[in-house]
This record gives C-alpha cells, structure tokens and sequence, in this order.
C-alpha cells in the first residue's frame, strides 16, 4: 500500500465522499476519503503515498485553501484538484495560483476529473523524481571541499580556470585540479551538466 | 294598580251610585201617559159647562183634573169645550135667552159626546133652557148640593155632590189644637153655603157643651174678618163655604181663605181643597182637581162602554181626604204627627234634618264625584304625559330606526320581514316591499342558508343570538357580509345586522399586504442565501452524478459487480430525494401562501432552518449549537412562517458575527419549556446588535447591516404576534445577542 499511488478524497460531506471513491475506483485508482482536512493531514504526514489530492474548498475547520497552504510549505508536496459547491472566481483564482492542477465546479464530468487526477499523478511523478534528484545532486555536493565549492560557484557562472585563479588567489593549475575534482565527485561530464545539477540545489 | 283595571273600578262605582242615588233621589215616580189611546176616542167632543165665572177656582181646578185626564187618554183639547155661563152675574131672563141662542149656534150642529156640568146652575140651563138643542147627550152633574133634587127628565143624568167632610175636618182641627176652647164658624148665604152651615151645626152639636161655637153668617165679610182678628190663638177657625156673604158680595174660597189667614191670630181649616196653599191649614178637603179627574175618567168610561151599560154608575163619589199646607201647621206650630195616616202636606219645606239622607248621599256622592274627577284628571293627565312621552319615545326611536347605519328588522318566525329601516333599502339595494315580499331567506346566500335556519331555530329557541354571521344577496347579484344581533319574542323577531363587507374586505386586503411583506422578505432572505442553497444543491446532485458515473465505469467491465451497482442506486435515490427536499423547502419559503395553522414541532424547524443554512454556516466558518428540549411540547402556528422567524433570527446571528476571528464564531439554538410556553433562543457571539432600546431593533427599517432592508425583524416580530406570542432580544454577559421568542402550547385538542 505504501507504494501505490492513492487518490485521496477531503470532503465534508459524507455522500460526495463516498461517491467519489465510488468513481475512482470505477477508474481503477486506489482512493482514501478523509472528512476533514485535518484528519488527512495527519494521515499523510504519517505516510505521504504518491498521488493526488480531491479536495473541497468549504469545508468546516481547516477548509480547502489553508490546507493547500499547508502542504505548499511542507517538502514533500501533493497535487491537489479542487472541487466545490460554489464555483465562486475569487477562491478558484487564489487555489490556482497556488498551484492547483484544477478546479472543478460540482457537479463535473467525469472524464475532466479523471483527466485532472492523471495529470496530477504525472505531476506528482515528476515532482517526486525532482526531489529524488535534488537529493543525489545534493548529496554530491555534500562531498565537495569548501575551496572546491567556490570553484563549482564560479565555474556555473561561466568563468574562465584563470579568472577564477585570479578570484580565488590561486595558480590555475591549482584551479584545473579543483574543478577535475567537482565533475569527478559531481558526477557530470560537462560544465553544461554541472550547471543543471547547480541549478537543482539552488545554486 | 293598573291604569285599566283602575277605569273598570271606578266604572263600576259611578254605576253603583247612580243607581242608590236615583232610589234614594227626589225624582221617584217619574209620569209617565197612562192606557192605550183608543182611536174612536179620539173623534169624540166633550162641552164642559160652568155655572159661573171662568176664574172660579173650583172650575180652574176641575177643569185641570179633567182636562189632563181627558187628553192623557187621547182626547185632543180641540174636542173639548169650556163654557162659562156667568149666570150668577147675570141673572136676568133675556141674558139666558141671548146664551141659549149663542149655544145653539155654537153647538146646535155640532155631534156633542158628553156634557159635563158644574154647580146646579148649568145643570138647569142644559135641562131646561137648552133641551132642544142637546136634547139626548148624556150629562155628568158634578157639585150637585147635597139632596139636590132633579128636575123631572126622562135623561139619564150622573149626579155628584159635593159632600164636605165637616166632621172629618172639625175632629182634624181638634186633634191639631188640642187645647181650644173657641171655634169661629165662617159661612154664607148662598144656597150651598146655608146647607152645609145646617149640617155643621147639626154635627158639631156635641162639641158645643165644651167648646164656644161662633157662627158668622150672618155677618159681611168685612165684619167676620175683624171678628175673627180678635179671636184668641186657642182658638179654631173653621171656614165652610162662603160664596155669598150677607150684602151680597161673591167670593172663592181662595179668597176666603187668605183674608182669614190675614187677620187671623189662631189656625184656620177649611173644607175645600181650592183654598189649601191660600192660608188655610188644611182639614178633610174636597179635592177640585181630583173630581175632575174622576170624572174625565168617568167620562172616558161612558164613551167606551156607551152610556147604558151597567158598568157606569149613578152617582160619581169623589171622598175627602186628608191635606195640610206645611208652611201653616209651622206657622201655628201645630205637630204634624198629631195628622190622620195618609195625610197629603203641601208646600213642605224641607228642613236640613230632613233633608239628611239627601245631604249625605249628595255630599258623599258630590266628594266621591269629585274623588273620581280628581282621579279621571290625574289619570288623564298621567295617561297623556305617558302618551307624550311614549310619542316621543317613539318618535326618538323611530328616528334612530330610521337614521341608523345599521340593518334593523322585526320578522316573523314564518320568514317574512314585517318591518324594515331605510339602511337596508342602502344596503342591498332593493326597495323594501321587494324585501318584504319574500322570505328572508332567499336573500340569504345558498352556503349559508342551512347555518341560517339553524341559527333562526336557535334564536326561537334561546330567545337570543349575537354575532351570527352570514352573506344576504343584493339587488346587483353581489353578497354583503351582514353580522346578527337578535332577540325573540313569541313568533315576533327583532334583529340588527352589521354590514361587515368593508371591514372584511379591508382585514383581508391588511392580511393580504402582511403576507406580501413576509414573502417579500423571504424572498430577499433567500436571494442573501443563494449561494448557500446552490451549495446545498449541488451536493447531492454532484454525489449522484458521481455514483452515476461510476456505475456506468462499473457496467463497462466484462462481469460487473451487482452489489455495488445496487448500493450505487440506492445512494442515488438517497441523493435526489435530499435535493429534493432542499428544492421543496425552498419552494416553500418562497410560496405565496396564506395563513395555514398546525401543530409544529419548534426543534425540527430550526432543524430544518439550519440545513439550509449549513453552506452560509461553513462559508461563515460559524459553528451552530442545538441544546432542544426532545420533550419540548407542539406549538399552534403556520409553518412558512415559523421558519422565517428562525430563518430571519439565525441569518442575523450569523451576519452579527462577521467581524468576529474565524474560528470564534458559533451560534448556539436552544428550546425548552418556560412558564408553560415554548421558549426558542438564538444566541451569537458576535458585536451585538444592541445599542440602548432593545425594542428598536423591532422597527421597520433598522438595520446595521450595510446591505439589507431592516425588515426582517419587524416581520418577525409581527408574525409572532399574529402567534399570540412574544420575541424580544438581550445582549449576551459574554458578548454577543440572543434573540428570544415564545409561543403558546397546542392543546390537546388542536394537537
């Protein structure tokens, strides 16, 4: 179960709960309903199962948008796909720019939901292969010297051995054997390669 | 006492004393004309002949008797002829020659019945002078002397003589004056004045041993008067007949008696009746009237039976009877009970003490007249100020009857109008003999006619009925809503109607704009709520279409799964029939509907309330309390209604709260029983709306919000008055409003 990518389900109201689990597993998607965003926060935080997230925005307590908050802030992420009663600009605008994969006035049409839910477990995919590879780019760079880290920041702005000798005060034969050293432990063949995983970590 | 019964008792006592008055009266013997007249009588011609003068009184007096008798009997005074022959003042031979010859004329062709003489004088001149020319008429002789001896004829003559009671008046004078000792004897010369002195001597012979007899006769007249005025008062004067005296002179015996009476110191009795009343007391008297009376009768007789039948007699006898002047015996102060039984007294006067009786009955009779005038007045005047003021009461009432707006009547149970005011001829248009002409009940509308005759039965029944109400046609074909007053009386019906159309038509059209208001603010309420209620839609419709959507998913697999299609329909149907129900309530709160009343269960309209709300609630952020009392008894009310009250009231807690930090904000419903009334309070935590007058937030137009009408307050609070209710509201110790209402309990009987 811990693999398996889950649909889950946020919603107060007890028969939209369970027909929409009803639907996605008609879709053949593993789905878990939960009644209050609260209770799926705990729930997830516990065991953050890839997938995507159904959520209503009214909701009594933590409502749709400060939960989405929530997990915007939170490192491992989730795609959420609002749903709602009201279908009022304001709110979906807000949930959208926060970077939700959709929002669905209800009723909907199931294909459009089962669509949005596809897209969100790719994005979901893709953001959890991002963060795998940050964690790898990271790790290398954890491996890195100081000096040799100066050298990686100064080699991704693309200066050149001697500039760089000149920057750091030191002989560019010094600098050449420095920035072997990061493509080796770095792991990349290219300054093309170094600037990408760079850019992963931030840098 | 009654005033009627008063007039028949007073009736009965006028007749009372009218009949002992008329018994007790002076008028007794009224006369009244005696016998049938006889036809043949009334040809017959009687010829009256006096010897003397005319003014003789005994030929006025005779003449009276038989004259009234004669004429009370038929015989007109055109057959009856009266002669006077003045043979006394004319003796001489050629005056009887020249009267026999005036007879002749007057009477010789003429059929004469009967001759009446008087005094022997005018016997002789018939018999004698005149018997060729009333040679076979039948004669009655009245005052014959006594012994007179008729002239040989072969006539049959009825004789009468005067028969003087000499005696009887003499023992009459004796008995009067006890104690006299002289008696004065007036006489005349005349024939019949010597006959009676000689029998007066001859019967008063035995006195003369004790009393002195003095016989004037042979005196003038002159000389007995002064005689007589020396004669002592115990003495009798005792006048026989004078009609002569010794120098010749003639007298009546009227005249003979008032010079006596004159000069006289002592009584005077007389013989003839002509002289009572002229002086004399009176004694055992000859009568002139009443022989002429008998002989009228006597007369009569002879005309009737012919003049030979037996029954008529020889001789007509005429007795004395007693009679007395009543102003003499008192002169002479002679005792009236000393007079013989039978007595006539003339010229009584009557004393006071005689009169007693008379004066009693008259004065008692008089005062109880003038009692019952008195009384007639008074009642006559209490019975025309009653009377006026009955006309005037009437005429007071008849002007309210007609002026009123009201509808008054007087019916008959029959059903028939009897009397009507001009307010109905305004009312419903007809005239009023058109009203009168049918019963009233077919004026009345058809759905009310049964509750009509039912409510007339009652009416006849219990004598009364107030606010009856029911519709009466008018004239146009439109009803009027008319509200009875009445009250019975036998079969007599007196009835008052309101015409109620107007105030109904006016509370109708109030009601009418009451329930426009409320559902106008319903309306708006539910505009406000929109986007709450489409959430509450658009659950259960997007439930089902999920479900759907997943069934047909389900359906598309080679071996579908039939258990969980089943629970896919079941939840189907479970989610229409909750979007229905949404819809319905919806509906509802914005039907225009009129007043219905129910029983209610208060917790499950605010149960009800609140599910529309839940949305408004979670978009708010707002959590909402029940605390319901489940034992909490049904109330008495409309139920769109009710619903808008706590509508109205929970929207307001949620509004009141708009400023309040999300998470703090909570409604809190309660019910429960309090002083036997459903207490419902809505409670928030929110600003609180009170500022001063807790009763202001009541008033149209008050608002805090800055959208809205300030309507919904004052709605509610009307309604709840229309509930017989109460609502008020007070700020929370904590902050915040709670707003309260109650309502009556449904009893038994309405649950």
């Amino acid at each position: 179960m811990k693999e398996y990518t889950t649909v889950f389900v946020v919603d107060d109201d007890a028969a939209v709960r369970k027909s929409l689990v009803r639907l996605l597993k008609s879709a053949d998607y593993i789905a878990e309903s939960f009644a209050s965003a609260d209770e799926f926060l705990e729930c997830w935080k516990k065991n953050p199962v890839p997938g995507c997230v159904l959520l209503d925005i009214q909701m009594p307590g933590l409502d749709g948008l400060q939960l989405q908050d929530k997990l915007q802030n939170s490192t491992d992420g989730i795609p959420i796909i609002f749903i709602t009663g009201h279908g009022d600009i304001p709110s979906s605008v807000k949930a959208m720019k926060a970077g939700a994969v959709d929002f669905f006035p209800k009723p909907f049409n199931d294909e459009d939901l089962l669509q949005a839910i596809r897209e969100a477990i790719h994005r979901d995919h893709q953001a959890r292969n991002d963060r795998a590879g940050r964690t790898a780019v990271a790790e290398r760079f954890s491996t890195l010297t100081p000096r040799e880290r100066e050298v990686l920041e100064l080699v991704v702005r693309g200066m050149l051995n001697k500039h760089i000798a000149a920057a750091l005060g030191a002989s560019e034969k010094t600098i050449k054997i420095h920035r072997g050293r990061v493509m080796e432990k770095m792991r990349v063949r290219s300054v093309a390669d170094l600037v990408r995983a760079a850019d992963k970590i931030g840098i | 006492m009654p005033p009627v019964r008063l007039k028949r008792w007073m009736k009965l006592f006028l007749i009372l004393c009218f009949i002992i008055l008329r018994c007790n009266g002076p008028y007794v013997g009224v006369a009244h004309a005696q016998g049938q007249p006889q036809t043949d009588l009334e040809t017959k011609t009687i010829l009256v002949l006096h010897a003397f003068e005319a003014n003789v009184p005994v030929f006025v007096e005779t003449d009276k008797g038989l004259s009234t008798t004669l004429e009370s009997n038929g015989i007109s005074g055109l057959n009856q002829f009266f002669e006077s022959l003045n043979l006394r003042r004319n003796p001489s031979p050629e005056y009887r020659k020249l009267l026999v010859e005036q007879m002749r004329m007057q009477y010789g062709r003429r059929k004469l019945d009967v001759i009446v003489t008087m005094w022997p004088e005018a016997l002789e001149f018939v018999l004698k002078d005149c018997r060729d020319i009333f040679p076979d008429v039948p004669i009655l002789a009245l005052y014959l002397p006594e012994g007179f001896g008729l002239p040989k004829t072969n006539r049959r003559i009825i004789e009468h003589s005067t028969k003087t009671d000499i005696l009887g008046t003499f023992e009459i004078a004796l008995k009067l004056v006890p104690g006299a000792k002289r008696v004065y004897v007036v006489s005349g010369i005349h024939e019949v004045d010597k006959m009676i002195e000689n029998r007066a001597r001859r019967e008063l012979n035995r006195w003369e041993t004790r009393l002195e007899f003095h016989y004037l006769s042979q005196m003038s007249f002159e000389d007995m008067l002064a005689t007589i005025s020396t004669a002592p008062p115990d003495s009798i004067i005792l006048a026989l007949v004078l009609a002569q005296d010794i120098t010749g002179t003639s007298f009546t015996s009227v005249k003979v008696a008032q010079k006596l009476s004159q000069v006289s110191k002592a009584p005077v009795f007389g013989l003839l009746g002509a002289a009572l009343g002229y002086g004399i007391v009176g004694g055992s008297l000859i009568s002139f009237e009443a022989i002429g009376a008998k002989a009228g009768e006597l007369v009569l007789q002879i005309l009737r039976d012919s003049f030979s039948s037996p029954s008529v007699p020889n001789i007509l006898d005429v007795p004395p009877a007693p009679m007395f002047d009543w102003r003499q015996l008192k002169r002479w102060n002679l005792s009236e009970s000393a007079l013989p039984k039978g007595s006539i007294v003339v010229n009584r006067e009557f004393t006071f003490w005689d009169l007693k009786n008379y004066i009693i009955g008259a004065l008692a009779f008089t005062l109880v007249q003038s009692l019952m005038i008195l009384m007639l007045l008074a009642q006559k005047h209490r019975r025309q100020s009653a009377e006026e003021s009955l006309r005037q009461k009437r005429e007071e009432l008849d002007q309210f009857f007609n002026v009123t707006l009201d509808l008054l009547c007087i019916a008959n149970t029959a059903g028939y109008f009897l009397r009507l005011n001009p307010a109905w001829e305004k009312v419903l248009g007809y005239s009023r003999e058109e009203l009168m002409a049918d019963r009233f009940f077919d004026f009345v509308h058809p759905d009310d006619l049964a509750s009509t005759q039912e409510a007339v039965s009652k009416l006849v029944a219990q004598g009364e009925l107030i606010h009856f109400e029911n519709r009466y046609r008018c004239k146009d074909g439109s009803y009027r809503f008319l509200n009875w007053t009445a009250a019975s009386v036998g079969e007599i019906i007196y009835a008052a109607a309101r015409d109620m159309t107007e105030r109904l038509e006016v509370e109708t059209e109030a009601r009418q704009r009451r329930e426009e208001l409320a559902h106008l603010a319903r309306v708006a309420m539910m505009g406000e709520l929109t986007a709450s209620l489409a959430h509450e839609i658009n659950q259960p419709l997007s439930a089902i279409m999920s479900n759907a959507q997943a069934a047909k998913r389900y359906l598309n697999a080679p071996t579908p799964d039939m258990g969980e299609l089943k629970d896919i329909i079941n939840d189907i149907v479970k989610e229409d029939t909750r979007a229905g129900e949404v819809v319905n309530r919806l509906r509802e709160l914005l039907k225009k509907g009129k007043t219905e009343f129910e029983s209610l269960d208060l917790n499950l309209i605010f149960k009800e309330v609140v599910g529309l709300l839940h949305s408004d609630a979670v978009i708010r952020d707002v959590k909402i309390d029940f605390e319901l009392d489940p034992l909490l008894p049904l109330v008495r009310g409309d139920r769109i209604q009710l619903q808008q009250v706590a509508l109205n009231l929970v929207m307001n807690a949620f509004e009141a709260m708009n400023e309040s930090p999300r998470g703090e904000r909570w409604v809190q419903i309660r019910t429960g029983l309090k002083d036997s009334q459903v207490l419902a309070a809505i409670a928030d935590n929110g600003t609180g709306v009170i500022t001063g007058d807790a009763e202001k937030v009541f008033q149209p137009f008050y608002t805090t919000k800055t959208q809205g009408l300030g309507m919904g307050l004052s709605i509610s609070r009307s309604i709840i008055i229309r509930h017989q209710g109460r609502i008020w509201a007070e700020n929370n110790p904590g902050g915040g409003t709670t707003f309260y209402f109650s309502l009556r309990v449904a009893t038994d009987e309405q649950v």
